[in-house]
């Protein structure tokens, strides 16, 4: 099918190490098959990166696209997604970003962009439309992201323009280096500002001036009414997340008893209420901002303005941070969380990993694994924020004892010590984020199995926490049917939090996914689209990411959970005494409901031919992986 | 009709701008709207510039393409304009602007679009006898 909007129809593809621009139609294939945003990213890596590429080197491909509905005015359709084998996990990377950058490039003229090589020198890439230059950037390099974004606008002579740039993390190839977009909006997870720094890729700048049509005008505008009103009516989308954003989570995980407090030793904080959404609103909220079209405006802008840390102004905090730098670390100084956020986005550096690495070391100096004399000095007692935000910036740098974390758990743990290994709560090398698997069993199971790490983003839908209710075998196919269902927003381009986190109900948030995305899609872009469509493009989506991390030599044996979650039982809060026990059923249930071999943990060859991935399946064999 | 705007509670999610131009041109784009959302210098705050019905666009036209609607908008005679750019260059909000697929330079004509996607509730309308 041709698409006749929605879409901008072109592909940049740029070497930086041959200074070549070149222009792709985008393909049919890929639209029909991918759809846009994480289905192209994962299909591309799946295609375009070399099995045994290292992530830094020149092989390794940034891929950044945005989907059918990025920038077209449907709600939330902020975001892009930025793919590359990651340099933390050394599997399948992605990061999803909101904010103005993804619909700057859709109306300059590209859904995608695709970066090989490796710049000789810094540069930046400047995207003025049809005009591209890849530019010297030798005077931002070591500028923090704030800095290069003014200094580029400087540069161009235009402040409507967007730039998405690396901080000194990812020049400095920290392994957890995220991209910023528009000051506070990260691409954090996975190491991607990591892959943009190894290609010495300072920053990407857009201007679009073209706009974007749409296929459909009058259905087009009847959809975005039609869910605009539903976004601006639901009390979750309208009340919630306006006024607390995620925050509000912190207070429902602790009362759960599932909010990770140092390094997980516990899942209830008990001084929440000094870093809860109330604490923040009282004394730091300035604003609250929306990104590019979102009625819903969860983004926090904070400004402290008493006290040791006066003067810090951010765009954060989400939950994931508060927990992170605050209960995860023991800390409970809401203004240093507030600086800790500001520091992080400055650097370039995915806060949550952050967070993650430094509770680790938190707890190892606790059991006597580490000293001050091996921290250069650095007392890491739990709640010391001061030197939290000191190992922020050795993080950053790589100096002294930050340098050991900077490198992920793995590295870490050589460093210290085996025994250490206990502690690092990791999975496939990268931190689950905030919530105890062993408080809600069947919803956090997704951390065991997510194609990118412990990750909760490739399963978070409302709907899914009424899973705790129902037997294993149930629960998984529940699971994976969530799964597809929060997989479409990333194909589409819009926003997961108001598309099928936040809902009143699991009946609206199907009736988002399932009815109104592929009415925004059928209009825009003017193809047939419906629900069956959309739900066999996710599954495709999630078979490819599955196949590339096979290809690579990922079996069922990195789908777990840390020894901790399975061992040690919850020590206070709701879920007191709770270990997670289900976890083989868990396991085989998701694993069936999903169409993978139980042994070897690769989708079988019918789960592959009814995807229409011959091809892939072809290729796994060639490489020597077994189809069942 | 008295478009009004309180930037103190933009949020700044652009809807506004996008809805202008997907109404008035039937495109989304940003860069056709009459109305222009900036980041303050106060990080986290934003400006929003809205056409004010000052004038000074219809005084710097020196062919008298502008004139004054009855709804108060002020609206350019494409007959007459000979697309000079003293209007866009006049206009104190920056509001007024060129865009190369149009032949003439766009004012705000207060359709009112905005305010509709507008949920922070920013921009609003003032009915002219309160």
């Amino acid at each position: 099918m041709s698409v006749k909007g929605g879409y901008a129809g072109q592909v940049l593809e740029i070497d930086l190490t041959e200074r070549a621009v070149n222009r792709k139609k985008l393909s049919p294939e890929l639209i029909n098959g991918y759809m846009g945003g994480r289905g192209f990213t994962s299909r591309l890596q799946y295609d375009l990166i070399p099995p045994k590429a290292d992530p830094l080197s020149p092989e390794n491909v940034l891929i950044i696209a945005t989907g059918p509905l990025t920038g077209t005015m449907a709600p939330a359709s902020s975001r892009f997604v930025v793919g590359a084998k990651s340099p933390l996990t050394g599997i399948l990377g992605d990061a999803n970003c909101g904010g103005h950058w993804g619909p700057e490039l859709k109306h300059a003229g590209y859904d995608l962009l695709i970066i090989r090589g490796r710049a000789p020198r810094s540069v930046y890439l400047w995207i003025d439309d049809d005009r591209v230059e890849i530019r010297d950037a030798s005077h931002l390099w070591g500028k923090t992201t704030g800095e290069t974004e003014k200094l580029i606008r400087q540069d161009v002579g235009d402040d409507s323009i967007r730039v998405a740039s690396i901080g000194p993390a990812g020049e400095n190839l920290v392994r957890f280096a995220g991209i910023v977009a528009d000051y506070d909006h990260l691409a954090a997870r996975t190491g991607m500002g990591t892959v943009m720094g190894s290609k010495n890729l300072k920053a990407i700048a857009v201007r679009g001036t073209r706009g974007i049509e749409v296929a459909d005008l009058s259905g087009f505008k009847e959809a975005v009414e039609q869910i605009w009103e539903l976004l601006t009516s639901d009390e979750q989308t309208a009340r919630v997340l306006p006024q607390y954003g995620t925050t509000s989570l912190v207070d429902l995980h602790n009362s759960l008893g599932g909010m990770s407090t140092r390094n997980w030793q516990t899942g209830y904080f008990d001084q929440v209420s000094k870093i809860n959404s109330d604490a923040l609103r009282d004394n730091y909220l300035l604003n609250t901002v929306g990104c590019f079209c979102c009625p819903c405006r969860c983004d926090r802008y904070c400004v402290v303005d008493k006290g040791e840390f006066k003067g810090t102004r951010v765009g954060g905090p989400e939950y994931y941070t508060l927990v992170a730098m605050g209960s995860k670390c023991g800390n409970d100084n809401l203004a240093s969380i507030l600086k800790a956020n500001e520091l992080c986005n400055n650097y370039g550096l995915d806060v949550g990993t952050t967070g993650g690495v430094i509770a680790f070391a938190m707890e190892c100096f606790e059991k006597g694994l580490l000293t001050i004399r091996d921290t250069g000095g650095l007392d890491l007692s739990w709640g010391n924020y001061h030197a939290i935000l000191q190992l922020i910036e050795m993080i950053a740098y790589r100096q002294g004892f930050g340098n050991t974390l900077a490198l992920g758990f793995g590295e870490a743990v050589k460093e210290i010590g085996p025994e250490s290994g206990n502690y690092a709560i990791q999975i496939k090398g990268m931190d689950p984020p905030t919530f105890d698997p062993r408080a809600l069993k069947v919803y956090n199971f997704r951390y065991a199995v997510a194609s990118r790490g412990a990750d909760h983003l490739r399963i978070s839908a409302h709907g899914a926490y009424e899973l705790e209710v129902s037997e294993p075998a149930q629960a998984t196919q529940k699971l994976k049917f969530w799964q597809d269902i929060v997989c479409i927003p990333d194909i589409a381009g819009v926003c997961k939090f108001p598309y099928t986190f936040y809902s009143q109900s699991a009946d609206v948030t199907m009736k988002k996914a399932l009815q109104l995305v592929p009415l925004l899609i059928e209009s825009a872009a003017g193809v047939k689209m419906d629900s069956g469509m959309i739900m066999d493009i996710a599954k495709r989506v999630a078979l490819t990411e599955r196949a590339f991390n096979n290809r690579l030599g990922l079996t069922a044996e990195q789908d777990y959970l840390p020894e901790r979650f399975l061992k040690d039982e919850l020590p206070s809060g709701r879920a007191k005494g709770q270990k997670y026990d289900v976890f083989d059923t868990m396991k085989a249930g998701y694993y069936a409901a999903c169409g993978w071999d139980q042994e070897t943990g690769v989708p079988k060859r019918e789960t592959m031919e009814q995807a229409g991935l011959h091809d892939i399946a072809e290729d796994l064999e060639k490489h020597d992986i077994i189809i069942k | 009709m008295n478009l009004r705007v309180n930037t103190a509670m933009c949020s700044g999610c652009r809807a506004c701008e996008s809805a202008c131009s997907l109404k008035r041109f039937g495109q989304i784009n940003p860069r056709k709207a009459s109305l222009r959302v900036r980041e303050s210098e106060d990080s986290g705050m934003y400006l929003v510039k809205i056409c004010t019905r000052c004038g000074k666009c219809a005084e710097a036209c020196p062919t008298g393409a502008i004139t004054k609607s009855s709804n108060g908008a002020y609206e350019i005679d494409a007959d007459l304009c000979n697309c000079c750019k003293l209007c866009v260059q006049s206009c104190p909000e920056g509001v007024v602007f060129v865009h190369r697929d149009l032949d003439t330079p766009a004012i705000c004509n207060l359709c009112g679009e905005c305010v509709k996607y507008c949920s922070a509730q920013a921009l609003y309308i003032k009915d002219r006898n309160e």
